[in-house]
């Protein structure tokens, strides 16, 4: 059993750099072995960021912010910033095909930086007035005559409460939903984007005797029968507030944060695995002390140094169960990260292909489109990463990468990565796999078949790798295959 | 495998541009569906028009018949150097039947003689009036309401068949195919998987193009990598293997179908080169997949296929009136490229099994610009097969100056006494999934395409799935 | 991306940086005075496409369009504001010898896409529709050329001083070789046209057939429909400023901004068949920038104003009424 005390090991530290960052070369690891880090000293180390926003030039339309934070990920020295920022992507999913503004995506982008790691309230309060938020669910569209919804409904659904609770009861009712939603009425943007509440569109009691005064949570959320008075402390633009305040009070059928548990079970997925039983994610909730702080960089650091999350570490062959599929973003970025090839943004000129001038082609055939999600739902993770079609684009990435031979950092350059004085098979697998962070995941069987590929199924004893030709044909076959290979679709 | 793997590559050092995609989305793949047999040995193709074809001179009126029809035609498009007006001498050899609202008598488009073959011949309905509510005029968000046969502003991100084959296929299954450089938007899902590529020959398993004696190799590893991963016992793994092997068979057994189309159809296949279109090129991939299937070639059951052309937002010089024109050069396309596609499915055996529908963006403005014109709203849509009941479906739009929009756009109507009343493009789809592709009515409303709200005269609040041109 | 792409697969190697030499070619028959204009770019590449244009200059070797207003050089042969010229382009040239084609993979023709970016030009797309037409990519036949097309050059003006300069476009494109011997060759091309006014044929009534039609020609077509504005594939604001769409767009509309619809103004505020009100007309206020806060911003947007002698004719026709034809006293 392992804490926040416990020394890393290589493997540990390994799998760490994987799940909170895009992976670690060999001679980053070797560095922080000789530091002999404690988990929690290399957490805080990852935690340890200053946020900046993504930099917009003025006539970048929306390709070129997507390009920016490709480039952003692909040479950060934060990258736990950038797991978290897409995570937060995927937990309040806005997509640009609905809002049609580079500006407002990109503004929400640098939100969620800025919050990444910090007050879970606070962030909910800003994602409240977000411009991009307010135009794809409609909150833009809602007013006095007609309250809209949506945003109410998506809000308690999917960026808080969710439906329903650990034991399957219900979170929220339909009325609920229609008082909120006249909490929210009356916000719209100015000339310069910034929310501001327009009075005259706001839907007061008075004007609405009929729908009742605006209380929530009157059959849910222990707040007893008189529920929650959204204009308790008076009508107007505070109400919008109110409402975080409201749900993050809220306790579930056995009396615990609603908010707290949800957003532990939805960060635990996303750095270790899914489905946790509730007790994991009450232990987690109660070390952080998430539900009082709401500090988000507390919970994440609780996360990464408790010992569940190490379990996701063992391989598939030696009956790890916790596995879990690469994100298209991690695998491309991660991958070129780890083969030190810096493609130049918008230019792929390391691989020339033409209809290929950003690394989002790649990624748009994976099934990643980041500024886009398919919906508010955010991304199908796991296993509907994974199709024929998926596959085969990955497949297509990786052939392309292990066939540029440009000169310089766009190319890709093995006899940089690898020994050349390696000769036998097992040795050469054992630094190409090590580089890609795979070496303790490949079966004996992998290894084998590998084995096979590099001696012509045995009609070579050893490889020189000093040869080019040798070079050029085996040992980018031997990355590429191991690309491509189930191990590395994994981490 | 009979075919080798260096066949793939054969006569170029190019990187294969395709791409099996299936980008986003709904359903969880891992669950296994029932597979529902509903397109059974049948065959769907639809047709894209990319960039908004002019409906006005593809289906003209001849005369006024009991509206004006033709006088306001008249009115709307000029004749002279840059004139786009077609005409009654002109459309005297490519009439077809009367406008069912007005009584006004219907002509194609001069150049659409291949299609006047098709219309006598009972084979090519022509529905007039094709729009949806509230239209936009960006090709993207109008594509996009076409494509996912939602109204602007309404969409689900996924395509009206990409719906129909989430509900009936999985994740390693490559129910579709397109024929183009990318993904045909109407099948966008993520269930399942369905493959692009616009040249078959082209499509490989993406091998380093550099060492093609390496490949034999690679892919022997790459099986054997993947085969070990069928069977670890954890689910998510064994899922990647078998995803794996199913993606390597696909692109090696597709890209035969190159071959096998040309040493089997000779004749047809020079017939394509003879008649040296674009779409009879793009055509000629599909009649490849067709014969594919229809001889037993493993791992293709692409049933849904999908080809498009360009060049239709012919905002300016549009050149209607002529043979060296250019829109008339496109109509002489779509119309020679699908006669000749037609008689390679009958000579097939499967001209009765094949549906094909041809469809845009949206049409263009009634009155023109300088020599072209601008985005427009409704137009017809062409459905033609053995299978299709011909004749003229729909109203023709009431192009009357008075009737149009301040934007000189026709306007969309569903109230059922209107003489112009428009057609939903979802009675098409509705139609074409119920008659076609075999999903029930219900379902259908259900899963596959939702009633508007509001105003049944301004939306589409009634659906018809029995429009009548497929049985 | 505003370009058009006509593309084929591609191959693994970085294209060749293109030269700026020119060359161009005479070729014999065709139309008078046409010419194959390689456009630009290495002699050994020049030939992946062309331009068939009617280049006279320079004389010896011509690589540029230069005409005057109603020339025998301008298609429609009258002095009215505009040169018409007749272009295609061709794929595989063979018309220098010292340049082999291997094959082209891709072809963009600039500002030719209706994508709604800025400098969208319909001219440019039609002309690159004709070329794709003809293509099946990779183009390895010879001599694939496109139908020619019309292109327009206006004459700028006239100007608040009365003068018109000469109106200039320059098409731009370039191509892409099929990989031959792993690599890939780009052909960057570029043809100038330009149009001078005739000597004594500067006049809004020569160039324009009324006051609105001058305004539609002169401030409309140029400065607001256009790509990513008030043009079809945008619509910014719901306003549609295309020829056959503007006027009725704008006559007695209401505006979409919220708060000068309160106010009660419209597009373009009439009193009766003869008068206006420019006070209440949104668009006078929106070109001239005198806008009250929450009204909206200048237009064009971002981009320089509107020349006065042009916002004085919109003034003036508001005041008479906005007529559709005719010509307003002081507009011409």
């Amino acid at each position: 059993m392992g804490d926040v005390n416990s020394i890393l090991t290589e493997a540990e530290a390994r799998h760490l750099m994987r799940r909170a960052g895009f992976g670690a070369s060999p001679k980053e690891l070797a560095k922080l072995a000789k530091r002999g880090l404690t988990r929690g000293q290399l957490v805080d180390g990852l935690l340890k960021f200053k946020t900046k926003p993504l930099k917009v030039g003025k006539k970048d339309g929306l390709d070129d912010v997507y390009d920016r934070w490709l480039e952003l990920m692909l040479k950060t020295k934060t990258p736990l910033l950038e797991k978290l920022v897409l995570f937060w992507h995927d937990h309040f999913a806005t997509a640009n095909a609905k809002v049609q503004n580079t500006r407002r995506m990109a503004q929400q982008n640098a939100l969620l930086r800025t919050m990444a790691k910090g007050d879970f309230g606070q962030f909910l309060k800003r994602i409240n007035k977000d411009p991009a938020v307010m135009e794809f669910l409609d909150t833009l569209r809602n007013n006095a005559k007609t309250p809209n919804e949506n945003y109410a409904r998506e809000l308690m659904e999917l960026f808080s409460l969710g439906v329903v609770d650990e034991a399957g009861q219900p979170n929220y009712a339909q009325e609920d939903i229609v008082q909120i939603a006249r909490a929210f009425s009356g916000w719209r943007l100015d000339d310069d984007g910034n929310a501001v509440f327009r009075e005259s569109r706001h839907d007061f009691n008075a004007d609405h005797p009929e729908r009742g005064p605006k209380v929530i949570f009157k059959s849910h959320g222990m707040f007893g029968a008189e529920g929650v008075d959204l204009a308790g402390s008076g009508e107007g633009a505070q109400e919008i507030d109110a409402v975080i305040d409201a749900i993050l009070r809220h306790r579930d059928s056995a009396g615990r944060s609603t908010v707290g548990r949800r957003i532990t079970r939805h960060l635990f997925d996303y750095f270790a695995w899914d489905s946790p039983s509730t007790a994991l994610v009450d232990e987690l909730l109660d070390a952080s002390g998430f539900a009082t702080t709401w500090n988000i960089g507390a919970l994440v650091k609780t996360i990464l140094v408790h010992d569940a999350f190490y379990e996701t570490a063992v391989p598939v062959h030696l009956g790890g169960t916790k596995k879990s599929v690469k994100w298209p973003v991690d695998f491309v970025v991660g991958t070129l990260r780890l083969l030190r090839v810096a493609p130049k943004r918008r230019k792929w000129l390391g691989l020339a292909i033409p209809d290929r001038d950003s690394l989002r082609g790649y990624l748009d055939d994976m099934g990643q489109r980041l500024f886009d999600p398919p919906s508010v739902f955010g991304w199908d993770w796991e296993a509907a990463w994974i199709s024929s079609a998926t596959l085969l684009a990955r497949c297509g990435f990786v052939r392309d990468v292990a066939a540029a031979r440009a000169k310089g950092k766009q190319g890709f350059h093995p006899e940089k990565l690898v020994p050349l004085t390696l000769q036998t098979p097992d040795d050469i697998i054992d630094a190409a796999s090590n580089v890609l962070g795979i070496r303790d995941q490949l079966s004996p069987s992998d290894r084998e078949v590998l084995q096979d590929y590099l001696t012509d199924g045995g009609a070579v004893a050893t490889l020189d790798l000093t040869d080019a030709e040798v070079r050029n044909r085996k040992l980018h076959g031997l990355f590429a295959l191991l690309m491509e290979s189930p191990a590395y679709q994994l981490h | 495998m009979a075919i080798s793997r260096r066949s793939f590559l054969k006569g170029s050092s190019l990187a294969a541009a395709s791409s099996l995609v299936a980008p986003a989305l709904l359903g969880n793949p891992f669950v296994r569906k029932a597979f529902a047999d509903t397109i059974g040995d049948r065959y769907f193709l639809s047709v894209f028009l990319d960039g908004g074809n002019d409906g006005f001179n593809t289906v003209l009126p001849v005369d006024d018949g009991g509206a004006t029809l033709r006088t306001a035609y008249d009115a709307a498009r000029t004749t002279g150097s840059s004139g786009i007006n077609i005409g009654p001498a002109a459309l005297a050899g490519t009439l077809i039947g009367t406008d069912p609202g007005s009584g006004a008598q219907l002509a194609l488009h001069p150049a659409l003689t291949g299609f006047k073959q098709l219309y006598d011949a009972g084979k090519l309905a022509v529905i007039q009036g094709c729009g949806y509510p509230r239209p936009n005029l960006s090709h993207e968000s109008s594509r996009l309401a076409w494509e996912t046969g939602t109204p602007p502003g309404q969409s689900a991100g996924t395509g009206w068949l990409g719906r129909y084959l989430a509900a009936n296929y999985t994740g390693n299954d490559i129910p579709a195919i397109c024929l183009r450089w990318g993904l045909g938007g109407e099948f966008r899902q993520t269930a399942t998987s369905v493959l692009a590529t616009g040249r078959l020959r082209y499509l490989n398993f993406p091998y380093d193009p550099a060492f093609w004696d390496d490949i034999e190799r690679k892919r022997q590893a790459f099986h054997a990598l993947y085969t070990g991963a069928q069977s670890t016992g954890l689910p998510i793994a064994d899922y990647i293997g078998a995803s794996g092997i199913a993606t390597l068979l696909a692109t090696e057994s597709y890209a035969g179908l190159h071959d096998l189309y040309e040493s089997d159809r000779p004749e047809f296949n020079q017939a394509y080169e003879d008649l040296d279109e674009r779409l009879g090129y793009n055509l000629r991939e599909a009649a490849k997949v067709i014969h594919g299937i229809a001889s037993g070639v493993p791992n293709v059951h692409a049933r849904l296929l999908d080809v498009a052309t360009g060049g239709y937002d012919t905002h300016s010089d549009q050149g209607s009136t002529t043979p060296d024109g250019h829109h008339w050069g496109l109509l002489a396309e779509v119309g020679n490229s699908l006669k000749l596609f037609y008689d390679d499915c009958v000579d097939m055996g499967v001209g009765d099994k094949v549906v094909i529908m041809v469809w845009s963006e949206f049409g263009r403005r009634v009155p023109q610009n300088d020599g072209g014109t601008d985005h427009g709203t409704q137009y017809p849509v062409f459905v033609l097969g053995g299978a299709v009941q011909g004749g003229v479906y729909g109203n023709h739009p009431n192009i009357n100056e008075s009737a149009l929009s301040d934007d000189g756009n026709t306007v969309y109507s569903q109230a059922a006494a209107d003489p112009f009343r428009s057609t939903d493009m979802r009675d098409v789809y509705g139609t074409i999934l119920k008659h076609w592709l075999g999903m029930a009515h219900g379902t259908i409303l259900g899963s596959v395409l939702a009633l508007d709200a509001g105003d049944p005269a301004e939306r589409w609040t009634q659906e018809n799935f029995d429009m009548g041109f497929l049985a | 991306m505003s370009n058009l792409r006509l593309q084929f697969a591609s191959g693994v190697a970085a294209p060749t940086a293109a030269l700026l030499v020119a060359v161009a070619v005479a070729a014999g028959g065709g139309r008078a005075a046409a010419a194959v204009v390689g456009g630009g770019g290495s002699v050994k590449t020049d030939c992946l496409v062309v331009f068939d244009a009617p280049a006279n200059e320079p004389a010896r070797r011509p690589r540029a369009v230069r005409c005057t207003d109603g020339d025998p050089c301008d298609a429609d042969g009258a002095v009215n504001g505009r040169c018409e010229f007749s272009v295609s382009v061709c794929a595989n040239s063979t018309a220098d010898p010292r340049c082999a084609s291997p094959g082209v993979a891709a072809v963009v023709v600039a500002n030719s896409v209706d994508d709604g970016t800025p400098g969208f030009d319909p001219e440019m797309q039609a002309l690159a529709a004709r070329l794709g037409f003809v293509l099946e990519l990779p183009e390895t036949r010879s001599d694939r050329c496109g139908a020619p097309t019309t292109i327009h050059v206006a004459v700028d003006g006239p100007q608040s001083n009365g003068r018109c300069r000469k109106g200039v476009k320059t098409i731009r494109m370039t191509a892409v070789s099929t990989a031959a011997g792993g690599r890939v060759r780009t052909d960057v091309d570029r043809l100038k046209l330009a149009c001078l006014p005739a000597a004594a044929g500067c006049g809004a009534r020569t160039f324009f057939a009324s006051t609105f039609d001058r305004i539609q020609t002169q401030i409309f077509d140029r400065s607001c429909a256009v790509g990513g504005c008030h043009d079809s594939q945008s619509t910014r604001a719901n306003l549609l400023l295309e020829r056959g769409a503007a006027y009725d767009n704008l006559v007695g509309k209401t505006p979409t901004n919220a708060d000068a619809a309160a106010a009660g103004w419209r597009r373009v505020a009439t009193l009766d068949a003869a008068r206006g009100d420019t006070t209440t007309s949104y668009l006078f206020h929106k070109v001239t920038g005198d806008l009250p806060p929450g009204f909206g911003e200048r237009m064009p947007l971002r981009r320089a104003k509107l020349d006065e002698a042009l916002i004085a004719v919109i003034r003036r026709w508001i005041d008479a009424g906005a007529p559709v034809d005719g010509w307003v006293p002081g507009t011409d």
